[in-house]
């Protein structure tokens, strides 16, 4: 198991690397010139130029890599053109935002579509199944954000029982924050669900009709035991790797949740950012939200190892 | 030889599938006494495991279907508890238990051995976790497992097919039943463990004075422990007798062909075996007729135009056949 974990943690650091060589490269094929943007029209070529040194944009782009991973190692994220601030203080503001909204649409979703696969896989051809696969597939077929949009019609225009967008931290006000929350939570998990709960139907249904479950049958233990037990535990190996994904949903949905219902966290941050060449912050919003989706690989892959003796065992 | 323990009678199941409805078993009946040996003998595909799994009730209903006959195990239709009921649950297992073809994948592969055999006990006998748990090491002791305790520990992949299969026969054993059916046992174990498996269970079985049911293709095993065959084929009973009889007297063009395609030992250097020609048929749209026509050698036209043969008594110790041409005269 140690030599497991060690192999996955190595594969994440390579993996952490490359990424940041892509952005680097893809942002500095962008056209444009960040000094001259940083500065706006009007400012004379001689400014740009000096402007151009100070930020380092005159020296050859492996200098510029170095200097920039030089930074980040000494925990330096560098200044935000559009904000002219420490990226780092940005980042600390907006991501218990992004949290604040993802976690719990995580955990709200998960134990729902947990039941959702086991209950449709369990009465598979019955109605029960019918209706549930009925709207985990319709769930998996709409945008989040036209979701979002439908939920704001419904809920905010038409019932008035929930506001139409803004954001409050719950520890300023947790009353207003789930007031406000409560509509972007439903919609992420809504999605989340969908995504989790037809890959918990396929994987128990797979794993139901193996052979391993005749012979629980065979021996008499109880259909409740043997898919509470028996079946869940195999079927959840492939589960925890979706689940991991889910977690990657929480940033990509933010992306567009964000924008919606006009939430100042991280996805609104990246699309202002990438809408203002502020390449600084691009780069460095990147590499976090790289570093984050690596890390949750690697808890995955973690857990996959606990849960499956095949993979803890095979490397002791 | 004792009292009657099961009695299958008249056994009907179909599967209803997109391409038709296949008789998988149809219209078998046999019985098996109290410390008895019996063997189901046929080629692959003939019903031979799925009229097992009926008695055991395993089969998925849909799309299958018992479409008639009664189980009596003891006196008592099985049937009538129906696949998921509690009383039927408490028999698999404590009384009727079954071994299966693959023992590769006959195991959870997250849970380790002593888990799986301990819940098996622990659903049949009224004990504590801890007894469970010795009474556990002491079927795998049973099976010949060295070092049962800390094999128990083990998890399947850490083991052989063969160390599995010794598993599954522990766990057939763990609650004393009393048929045990054995499917296909030895068929996905290289031919050295083969013999020792077959041996091991041969003598559980005479120790534990339990009755076995041994389904197979192999004629070679069966002859060495059974002491009565029946013959399948396409889902149908076609000889039933004493091994003695069977072997040295088959009646049926099948059986007498099946026996011909086995090699012998003492036969001579230059003897070829001789294989039944063509496939066995497809058990969707079965024509009335004999299944076994168009393979037959022995066939004429009253086999042609004449319903399927029933099963009738062709010689001595109830020896049964069903054809109308049987060898050797009848």
């Amino acid at each position: 198991m140690g030599q497991y974990i060690l192999k996955r943690i190595l594969i994440s650091i390579i993996v952490v690397f490359l990424v940041t060589v892509f952005v680097f490269a893809l942002i500095h094929m962008l056209p444009g010139d960040p000094a001259r943007l940083y500065l706006g029209f009007e400012a004379s070529e001689a400014d740009v130029q000096e402007m151009r040194v100070k930020m380092n944009l005159d020296k050859p782009w492996h200098v510029q890599y170095y200097l920039w991973m030089n930074d980040v190692f000494h925990g330096d994220l560098g200044d935000s053109l559009l904000y002219r601030r420490p990226n780092l203080d940005i980042f600390k503001e907006r991501i218990p935002r992004t949290v604040s909204i993802g976690i719990p649409a995580l955990l709200i979703s998960v134990p729902i579509a947990l039941i959702f696969g086991i209950i449709c896989a369990i009465k598979r051809g019955k109605w029960i199944d019918n209706l549930l696969t009925f709207f985990i597939t319709l769930g998996m077929g709409t945008p989040v954000f036209w979701v979002s949009i439908l939920a704001i019609y419904i809920f905010a225009m038409w019932l008035k029982l929930l506001p139409i967008q803004g954001y409050v931290s719950p520890a300023d006000n947790f009353n207003q924050y789930l007031y406000k929350a409560t509509l972007p939570v439903l919609c992420m998990a809504t999605h989340m669900i969908a995504g989790v709960a037809r890959n918990t139907r396929t994987y128990m249904l797979e794993t139901l009709n193996q052979d391993y479950i005749r012979t629980h049958r065979a021996f008499g233990i109880s259909e409740r035991k043997i898919t509470a037990k028996y079946a869940l535990k195999n079927a959840l190996i492939p589960v925890v790797t979706v689940l991991g994904f889910q977690v990657r949903v929480i940033i990509g949905g933010s992306l567009l949740i964000e924008q919606v219902f006009n939430i100042p966290g991280l996805g609104t941050l990246l699309v202002l950012a990438v809408n203002n060449r502020d390449y600084i912050l691009i780069q460095n919003c990147v590499l976090m939200i790289a570093s984050f989706t690596v890390l949750v690989s690697l808890i995955v892959d973690i857990l996959y190892g606990y849960i499956d003796p095949r993979i803890r065992l095979s490397r002791r | 030889m004792g009292n009657r323990l099961l009695e299958v009678n008249n056994l009907k199941l179909s599967f209803f599938t997109v391409s038709g409805e296949v008789k998988a078993v149809d219209d078998i009946s046999y019985h098996v006494d109290e410390q008895e040996v019996i063997a189901i003998v046929g080629e692959s595909g003939c019903g031979k495991s799925v009229s097992q799994m009926t008695v055991m009730q395993l089969i998925q209903m849909p799309p299958g279907k018992i479409l008639g006959g009664e189980v009596l195990y003891k006196g008592k239709d099985l049937l009538k508890y129906g696949p998921r009921s509690n009383e039927m649950r408490m028999i698999r297992g404590a009384e009727i238990s079954m071994i299966f073809q693959e023992p590769m994948t006959s195991l959870n592969p997250v849970f380790t051995v002593g888990d799986q055999l301990r819940e098996i006990i622990m659903v049949h006998k009224k004990v504590s976790k801890k007894e469970a748990w010795d009474l556990g090491i002491q079927a795998l002791k049973s099976v010949e497992i060295p070092d049962a305790e800390t094999r128990m520990k083990n998890y399947p992949f850490e083991m052989s097919g063969g160390m599995r299969q010794r598993v599954l026969i522990a766990m057939s054993v763990a609650c004393d039943s009393k048929l045990i059916i054995a499917d296909e046992p030895t068929t996905a174990l290289d031919v050295t463990t083969q013999a020792q498996v077959t041996d091991l269970l041969m003598s559980l079985v005479k120790k534990m004075k339990t009755s076995l049911v041994i389904v197979t293709h192999n004629l070679g095993l069966v002859t060495r422990y059974a002491e009565r065959i029946y013959v399948m084929y396409a889902g149908k009973f076609v000889e039933s007798g004493t091994t003695e009889d069977l072997i040295t007297n088959p009646k049926h063009p099948y059986t007498a062909g099946l026996l011909s395609s086995v090699p012998k030992i003492t036969g001579e250097k230059q003897e070829k075996l001789k294989p039944i020609e063509g496939f066995p048929p497809s058990l969707i749209d079965l024509p009335p007729h004999c299944a076994f026509l168009p393979r037959c050698p022995y066939a004429t036209d009253e086999c042609a135009y004449g319903p399927y043969p029933p099963m009738r008594i062709v010689g001595d110790n109830n020896h049964m056949c069903a054809c109308y041409n049987c060898i050797g005269g009848q």
